[in-house]
């Protein structure tokens, strides 16, 4: 984010008898008019491709709409009313906050234990490594998606087969066919596609660590574990909240892999609120035929409202945690 | 046209044709006929210029650049890259650019081409609304597109030009160039797998105890090589109709019928199969071209299908030897039934620029005639058959189908029947159908459910979906009405409906 200076780097251009900040608005935009224009291209593609698109979502989520005509019947709140009561929309609600609440977990904690390994300087291959663990990111989720279900294919896919091979199955496993099995299948290929990037994360945060802060405590005596407990993880719990809530954000857009793999299938098993919008909106078969722009809008809309109080009732809950750390921290501090 | 759940083997508009009536009524308006070119030499495999005819109109003089979207791959390309570079070597300065989609894509790519207004000049209409994109001023009435049309509209056979289907105010906006009097789901079958187990389903067609036996069989002898059945989990109506049990609607009685005990058998049918093994492993995560993609690989003995698969199988695995049968069925009792406002509708983009719809009235011109029908009879085949029942005929004389294709007509004529359709009887049920939202889970999604165990109950959720699907109805008409038109729950009624015979447009009269 840039930052526009408030103070005049050209004390020149003061007026006479005023500070910067007693100029007018105006006077000031002519200043720092260069930031402006720069910001301009990102305003415009900004508002074209985010903020209209927000903007008009909530006027089609009013109406009646298909998307063959220019315009759709307005219907007000009734699309909002049928999705309160579609047990789809919920059941599509749910899996989202699977994906979210169980995965973002997984994720966190297991990238800040390979990314601990990988901080060690002494590790020679640890680049080589951390490429290794960054290809998924950089894949093509639609791409991920098709070949996993190769790999993961009940009928001579590479994980079933090896598995028979060591005996731990009799059976092949029908990972994506299986409603038990699918929705965890998908999260877990979630999680490895994007590990690298999380990892990426914590190995910046832990590049802000002090080196000096491990090296005293080797010299006290405080072996790799209390190291970690003592000065890691106390250091990056700021950073933990941050990284937490990308990762939990990311979880909740995970469409093109969903799609890729099972469509939301078998039965509904694995469909998220993406995919259950796409397919609203778009899919033939599910929606016999006419597309239904209106009401995906609306389950659109509904579902951003939903994860806005989720990460305003997430950052409230931080701070308060962070209050009371501070609080205790003065308060066991020697007078 | 099966009204009007959402079910998936719903959404496709079919018209009536093919009907003996209607056979005797195209032979005697061919002398009415519009076009007189005759083409008595048979057509070859590929179309020479010299076989089309001259222009109906007088076609832009000038380079003309027009665009064509259809839906594919299948049989239908092979017609337009068939007539499409033959066109351009009759006219040196016209170029059609031929687009191909899936047809779920050209859904989802339609409406944005309309609303940015870049929608090829000429497209395929399926699964589109078009009397919304009439009304919205998307299409172009053909009446000032095709040249001639007075003359060239009289010579179709009736139900090719329907009001509320192809006709709104008075005016043409669609016109569909094949129909729906097929077979959508067959046996198709690995010929070597059936030989070895045994079973010739051509000669001695299965039943559903004996496809069971059979597809059991098959998988023993393929010992986690190849399965008995490859599927997808499609739409099991057909298998249902095939013995004895009625469509998803009885038109008869006007309601829907999917808490029939035949519903309830086919399905516990499956799910036996599935319990036997039988199934092709991961079936419930395939979808419907990844089934189809798979079947000429050898992993499965059977595949339940449509003839659309021919020439995409002799295309792409030209060593792959498959036979055709009709599906498990009781002897007396199977009946495909088609709706009659289905086949390949076409319309033209309000704004193409005038030499293009020029250009795209004569194509769909051609089409209409005679000569239209046999090229597009010729090259497309059995799987989107033309509603001209002349030029199927002397398709099938002439010796150049496919033993496939000869035997999916053969199919045809002895199971398919035509079923009355509401919107032929009143137009302003189109309306209805457009205010009709998709019940889930349909039936295809409730089979599916049902195999992978999601549903213990499938009787009650039939009846669950036979219960949604005519509150749906009702509801519909209550908007339709709300909106003006006049439609009835008892436009759903054919109470001279029969089941075992075509409903023609006798009666229609006689109803």
């Amino acid at each position: 984010m840039i930052t526009v200076a408030t103070t005049s780097t050209r004390p020149g251009r003061a007026g006479p008898g005023t500070t910067p900040q007693q100029r007018p608005l105006w006077q000031r935009i002519v200043l720092h008019r260069w930031c402006y224009l720069f910001l301009v291209p990102t305003l415009i593609l900004a508002g074209l491709f985010t903020f209209y698109p927000m903007v008009m979502s909530w006027v089609f989520s009013t109406l009646d709409w298909t998307g063959f005509t220019d315009s759709g019947r307005f219907i007000g709140l009734d699309n909002y009313v049928e999705l309160v009561g579609d047990p789809l929309f919920w059941n599509a609600f749910g899996r989202s906050l699977i994906f979210m609440l169980v995965g973002a977990p997984i994720r966190v904690v297991l990238a800040l234990l390979v990314a601990i390994a990988l901080n060690n300087q002494m590790l020679k291959v640890s680049p080589v490594i951390r490429t290794f663990f960054f290809l998924p990111v950089v894949t093509t989720a639609a791409v991920v998606g098709i070949v996993m279900t190769f790999v993961l294919g009940s009928y001579q896919g590479p994980v079933n087969t090896v598995l028979q091979q060591l005996m731990i199955i009799d059976q092949p496993v029908e990972f994506l066919s299986n409603p038990d099995t699918a929705l965890w299948a998908v999260l877990g290929t979630q999680v490895w596609k994007n590990f690298g990037m999380t990892m990426i994360y914590w190995l910046a945060a832990l590049q802000t660590v002090p080196r000096d802060y491990y090296e005293a405590a080797s010299v006290d005596g405080a072996g790799r574990w209390a190291q970690l407990r003592a000065i890691t993880v106390p250091l990056l719990i700021p950073f933990a909240v941050v990284i937490l809530i990308l990762t939990a954000k990311e979880h909740l857009h995970s469409f093109a892999l969903v799609q890729a793999m099972t469509a939301g299938g078998p039965y509904y098993s694995t469909q998220v609120v993406e995919v259950f919008i796409y397919q609203t909106a778009f899919d033939p078969e599910t929606t016999g035929g006419i597309p239904r722009l209106g009401y995906a809008s609306a389950a659109g809309c509904f579902f951003g409202l939903a994860t806005l109080i989720f990460t305003l009732l997430q950052l409230a809950a931080v701070k308060k945690v962070n209050d009371v750390r501070k609080q205790l921290g003065t308060e066991g501090r020697a007078p | 046209m099966i009204p009007l759940s959402r079910d998936s083997s719903t959404t496709r508009r079919r018209f009536l044709g093919g009907s003996l009536a209607l056979g005797a009524a195209a032979a005697g308006l061919s002398a009415c006929r519009v076009q007189t070119q005759s083409n008595e030499a048979p057509l070859g495999e590929t179309l020479s210029p010299d076989d089309l005819p001259e222009p109906a109109a007088r076609l832009p003089e000038g380079d003309v650049t027009i665009r064509w979207m259809s839906g594919g791959p299948g049989a239908k390309s092979a017609v337009f890259k068939a007539l499409f570079p033959a066109y351009q070597r009759k006219h040196p300065n016209i170029t059609v650019t031929y687009n191909e989609l899936t047809n779920d894509k050209i859904g989802e790519v339609l409406p944005i081409q309309l609303r940015n207004g870049n929608a090829d000049d000429v497209f395929q209409t399926v699964g589109i609304p078009i009397s919304q994109l009439v009304s919205s001023g998307k299409v172009a009435a053909l009446d000032d597109v095709i040249p001639d049309f007075e003359n060239w509209k009289a010579a179709m056979p009736d139900g090719v030009i329907v009001p509320g289907v192809d006709e709104f105010d008075g005016k043409t906006y669609q016109f569909r160039v094949s129909t729906d009097r097929r077979l959508q789901q067959m046996v198709l079958f690995n010929t070597e797998i059936m030989e070895r187990a045994g079973y010739d389903p051509v000669a001695e067609p299965f039943d559903l105890d004996t496809f069971r036996a059979a597809a059991k069989k098959i998988t023993e002898q393929g010992d986690e090589k190849y399965y008995g059945l490859q599927t997808s989990v499609g739409n099991p109506t057909d298998l249902v109709t095939f013995n004895g049990g009625p469509p998803n609607f009885d038109y008869r009685t006007g309601t829907y019928q999917f808490a029939d005990d035949r519903y309830v058998e086919v399905m516990e049918l499956l799910k036996a199969m599935a319990a036997d093994g039988s199934l092709f492993p991961g079936f419930a995560s395939l979808n419907d071209q990844q089934a189809r993609g798979q079947f000429p690989l050898g992993r499965a003995g059977m595949i339940i299908n449509g003839p659309w698969n021919f020439p995409v199988w002799k295309g792409e695995f030209p060593d792959f030897d498959f036979g055709v049968a009709p599906l498990p069925m009781t002897k007396d009792q199977a009946f495909r039934y088609a709706a009659p406002v289905g086949g390949n509708g076409y319309a033209v983009y309000v704004d193409a620029p005038d030499d293009h719809k020029l250009v795209g009235g004569d194509l769909l011109h051609f089409f209409g005639t005679e000569l239209g029908q046999k090229v597009w009879a010729r090259y497309d085949g059995a799987a989107d058959p033309a509603w001209s029942t002349t030029a199927i005929a002397e398709l099938r004389d002439s010796g150049q189908l496919s033993e496939h294709d000869v035997l999916a007509f053969e199919m045809y004529d002895e199971y398919v029947r035509m079923l009355p359709a509401p919107v032929v009887a009143n137009p302003d049920q189109e309306k209805v159908q457009l205010a009709m939202k998709p019940i889930k889970p349909n039936l295809n999604e409730i089979l599916k459910g049902y195999l992978t165990g999601q549903i213990a109950d499938v009787r009650q959720a039939l009846q669950k979906l036979t219960d949604a699907s005519e509150k749906g109805l009702d509801d519909a008409i209550a908007q339709a009405r709300s909106q003006g038109a006049e439609v009835s729950r008892d436009d759903w009624v054919f109470a001279n409906w029969d089941p075992t015979k075509d409903y023609t447009t006798d009666d229609y009269a006689n109803r």
